[in-house]
């Protein structure tokens, strides 16, 4: 059996004018068939190194996926092996959902088929019904999903999704991260960014903890997820319970802060 | 199969069906917008002073019958000019505006937003009040070439100095209106210390009027028209894409700030080669793919072919309009054209976005 | 058959010697009859004229069938026809704008109300699908309207359609051109004589006032000349063009001229104020009344001329003048430009800068001569006010 193919991330840099956000970051190798969660407070650098990742905007440093070098992949390429969903919802657009998802997979797959499997990917997460409704027509989640409909599309060997759930009630969330961890099992290696801990716990295989744009730690939940890391990184005292198999966390509260951040 | 992969497989295939419904709704109603386009067209065509009505001006171009030579020159030198100048003028700058708009994610965007009337305007009078020109034309051809390349110039610059700063669209605009006031004011200036002679021949050229059109200017506008919107079709795509948000764009593999400049640039020669020639014609650039929106939708492959034949459509309705409302003088057609398009446009908001009973 | 048998004869007689007398008498019926047939040859030509652009416009024969580029341009038809509105089939109606003038015309010519426009401004482009409908035999445009780029291409539809375009000019370089447009429109509506008469009695008159003021040696006064004065900000005034020749003829100096680098422009009321002019000269018309500023003109009466031209010389700054304070302010009718009436205003400036060399000229009577002799409507109206 052949190892399945790695994203290796290694001395990530990026800088916004004089300031760096992230600054040479490396992070654990991140297999195909994986659910990575990145995890961290409000303006760690969450949303920055799935940008980076997705050569959204520019950086330094090497990005590997198996043989390949990502930065020197052609645009085009890149487009079809790296799924992207952003943090930001579709605003402001008439767009239909089904054509918000053909103008995703144009050029990826042939004319005639284009369609067909727009409408597949619309049925995967359970919205045909808005196929034809205009994007600014619907709710905050069911925008949510299209973005991930677009995101999935093309079928991704590499998906960094950029808190998918955030605007989603609970039956929609479980759906979503169900359909995200049997999108790591088709194949692909998955790195979501998600507030939520309990949720990260439940559906990642590996978390990682990201403070003021430096690797905080990585490992498995139960090995990352201690009151010592909620306390130093997030500033809070929370208690973290098993129940079941699932870890949960129970913040109960606030850190007296002695640093600035 | 299960009663949920069932229902789930009907769904699919219903989907399927009212999305196939609806690209035939938006091809018939294309088709129709044609057929008004051609219908404003050919009564643009049989309305004037002179008698001569729309058969017989049909007949007489395409050599059927022969009218008495007064009429021929008027329907050659006189009618047809113009009536396709109006439909040159409106596709162009709608299409411009509709472009201008997905690339600015601004629906107020239109080709005189970033200045370009403005900077029209003052190329204009440069020639006009100095004499001065910058293109090698001379002659009646002095001030048209001037308009032009200040057009041309002041987008430009405002893409140039949009480079600097990182947040794309929305610097653009800040520059371009900036730019905007800045001509403004240097054409307050120039007109200051004109001549009044000048002065009346400046104000004029502003108003916009389509009477000015002879075969050459005709010529060059749908050469230019015929250059520029293949080009606009083929981003068809990456345009409704950037509909998406610039880093969903970006992450769908298109070059986002090339797909920008480009935009810019056949928005400036669509724009500026009808400013040059006819003036400041407003208005429809920002309201003509607004109406082409709210009919087919923003799949550009439909939006920007529909943008394109509601502005004809306009201006060309503008046209008739504005040799009916008083007789023996011809309005200007930029005044036409906000008095016609706005009440349209207006009752189209409204039907829209009226409060739910 | 008469001339078949009369060359038979001809033939004939050639050759015998008794039969050349008959010849001879033969020969001086054809004279007498090729001279009672010329005036119908001579009254058959065309008229060639060569026009102020230095354009050839021909003509079958006298206009009947006019367009006027300037609606104003009537008094002037006024001047050489007795019936001037019989000739317009179509015009510009800014005409109307004088309503003094108007009313007056309106009344001798009450056809005049149903003339069609044929376009807008002066400068901007004629509707000519109108003008064709009109079916004109020629059309008038002034020289300023003729060279504005917006007329371009009217001008060359017009020409397609085989319609002649006289060019003429009273209002640019009247004294270079004047004349000559005259003597044009002259021949354009076959009144050469009446019009070769007005240009005797206006030369005339020109070169009293040129030799007084050749034959002795003189100060040219400072004169600022503010147009269309009144109900807005200070202050319209001509430049290079228009008044200008006017001015200098009648022996002032056009202060302006400095200032203005066109046919006419604006100079503050600062400038103004500095340059402190010998003579202020307003003009007005009945075109300003709705703004409140000098009126005066055909069919105004004193009293109300007077009362605007009380109301300017009031204006803040404009009172403040020199000329204002010390009785030099005067007024005159504005619609002496473009028409070859301004002898009138040439005879009342000279008057007015040079009161010694010009006692016994008489503006007024030169305005009677004019009404009796020439104009088909006459000027009655208050045409200057003195301080």
């Amino acid at each position: 059996m052949t190892l399945p193919d790695t994203l290796t991330v290694s001395g990530l840099s990026v800088r916004y004018g004089r300031r760096s956000a992230l600054d040479g970051l490396t992070l654990p190798p991140i297999a195909a068939g994986s659910v990575t969660a990145l995890v961290g407070p409000n303006g760690a650098g969450k949303s920055t190194i799935l940008k980076a990742l997705a050569q959204i905007i520019p950086s330094t440093g090497p990005m590997r996926f198996g043989a390949r070098d990502l930065r020197s992949t052609r645009l085009r390429e890149r487009s079809s092996l790296i799924g992207f969903m952003p943090q930001a919802l579709p605003q402001g657009t008439e767009l239909t959902v089904i054509e918000s998802v053909i103008v995703a997979m144009h050029g990826a797959v042939a004319s005639d088929a284009l369609e067909r499997q727009a409408i597949a990917v619309l049925q995967r997460l359970d919205i045909v019904e808005h196929a034809l409704s205009p994007l600014d027509r619907l709710s905050g989640g069911e925008r949510q999903l299209v973005s991930l409909a677009q995101a999935i599309a093309r079928r991704p060997r590499l998906l960094f999704l950029d808190e998918p759930t955030s605007a989603l009630d609970l039956a929609r969330q479980l759906q979503v991260m169900q359909q995200i961890r049997s999108l790591a099992v088709e194949g692909a290696a998955v790195i979501v960014v998600l507030h939520d801990l309990s949720l990260a716990a439940r559906w990642a295989d590996q978390l990682i903890v990201l403070d003021h744009g430096r690797l905080y730690a990585a490992g498995t939940p139960q090995g990352v997820l201690t009151p010592a890391m909620l306390a130093d990184v997030y500033g809070v005292h929370a208690r973290v319970e098993r129940i079941g198999d699932r870890l949960v966390v129970l913040p109960e509260s606030a850190v007296p802060s002695t640093t600035t951040f | 199969m299960s009663g949920a992969a069932l229902a789930a497989g009907r769904r699919s295939t219903e989907a399927l069906a009212a999305y196939a419904r609806l690209k035939r709704r938006r091809r018939m109603l294309l088709a129709l917008l044609g057929c008004a386009g051609l219908a404003a067209f050919l009564l643009d065509l049989g309305t004037g002073p002179a008698s001569i009505s729309i058969p017989d001006a049909v007949s007489a171009l395409l050599g059927f019958t022969e009218l008495s030579h007064a009429r021929e020159v008027i329907l050659w030198q006189v009618r047809l000019p113009v009536a396709l100048m109006a439909v040159l003028v409106g596709a162009s700058l709608s299409l411009a505006g509709a472009e201008m708009q997905t690339v600015l994610a601004n629906p107020l965007a239109e080709p005189f937003t970033l200045g370009i009337s403005y900077a029209a305007a003052l190329g204009a009078s440069v020639a006009i009040v100095l004499g001065i020109g910058v293109t090698a034309f001379g002659g009646p051809w002095l001030v048209a070439g001037n308009a032009f390349l200040f057009a041309l110039a002041s987008l430009l610059l405002v893409q140039a100095l949009a480079r600097f700063t990182s947040a794309g669209a929305e610097t653009l605009i800040l520059f371009g209106i900036a730019l905007g006031f800045a001509a403004s004011a240097v054409l307050s200036l120039i007109q200051f210390i004109a001549s009044a002679e000048a002065l009346q021949q400046i104000v004029f050229w502003s108003m916009g009027s389509l009477a000015r059109a002879d075969w050459s200017v005709v010529t060059i506008l749908a050469c230019v028209l015929a250059l520029v919107a293949p080009f606009s079709l083929r981003a068809a795509w990456p345009l409704t894409a950037l509909r998406l948000g610039e880093e969903r764009a970006i992450s769908l593999g298109f070059d986002t700030e090339r797909l920008r400049l480009l935009a810019l640039v056949r928005v400036s020669l669509l724009a500026a080669t009808s400013v040059a020639f006819v003036g400041v014609v407003g208005f429809v650039g920002l309201v003509a793919p607004h109406i082409a929106r709210m009919l087919v939708g923003e799949d550009h492959r439909y939006f920007l072919p529909a943008s394109l034949l509601v502005g004809a459509l306009t201006v060309s309705a503008a046209s008739i309009a504005s040799k009916l409302v008083v007789p023996g003088i011809i309005i200007p057609i930029g005044i036409v054209t906000a008095l016609v398009g706005l009440p349209g446009f207006v009752w189209l908001v409204v039907r829209r976005h009226r409060r739910p009973a | 058959m008469v001339v078949s048998s009369l060359i038979h004869h001809l033939a004939g007689a050639a050759g015998r010697p008794a039969a050349r007398l008959r010849f001879g008498a033969l020969l001086g019926l054809f004279a007498w009859v090729a001279v009672l047939l010329a005036p119908a040859v001579v009254h058959a030509a065309p008229i060639v004229m060569t026009d102020i652009l230095g354009r050839t416009v021909t003509l079958e024969k006298p206009a009947q069938r006019i367009v006027l580029g300037a609606g104003r341009s009537l008094s002037v038809l006024g001047l050489i026809h007795p019936d001037p509105a019989s000739l317009v089939v179509g015009w510009r109606d800014d005409f109307k704008r004088d309503t003094g003038s108007y009313d007056a015309w309106l009344k001798r010519f009450p056809i005049i109300a149903d003339i069609p426009v044929v376009g807008g401004a002066a400068g901007e482009s004629l509707s000519v699908e109108t003008v064709t409908t009109l079916e004109p035999d020629l059309v008038i445009l002034s020289l300023y309207d003729a060279e504005a780029p917006g007329m371009a291409r009217s001008i060359e539809v017009l020409g397609q359609l085989g319609i002649p375009v006289l060019v003429v000019d009273f209002f640019s370089q009247p004294l270079d051109n004047a004349m000559h447009s005259l003597r044009l429109l002259g021949q354009a509506l076959g009144a050469e004589r009446k019009a070769e008469d007005f240009i005797a009695f206006y030369e005339g008159k020109l070169s009293l006032v040129r030799e007084r003021l050749a034959n002795r040696p003189f100060e040219r006064p400072g004169v600022f000349m503010h147009v269309h004065a009144g109900g807005m900000p200070c202050c319209s005034t001509p430049g290079h063009g228009t008044f200008n020749e006017v001015i200098e003829l009648a022996g002032g100096r056009n202060l302006a001229l400095d200032h203005v680098p066109g046919l006419y422009g604006e100079v503050s009321l600062e400038q103004l104020l500095v340059d402190d002019p010998e003579f202020y000269i307003a003009t007005g018309g009945a075109h300003l009344a709705a703004r409140g500023g000098l009126v005066l003109g055909t069919g105004i009466d004193a009293a109300t001329a007077k009362g605007t031209f009380a109301h300017l010389l009031a204006t803040p700054g404009i009172a403040d003048l020199t000329a204002v304070r010390q009785q030099r302010a005067f007024a005159v009718w504005h619609m002496f430009n473009d028409s070859p009436v301004n002898i009138v205003l040439i005879e009342k400036l000279a008057k007015i800068f040079h009161p010694e060399l010009f006692a016994d000229v008489d503006p007024q009577a030169t305005i009677n001569a004019i009404n009796r002799d020439f104009l088909a409507v006459p000027m009655l109206g208050t045409y200057w006010i003195d301080p």
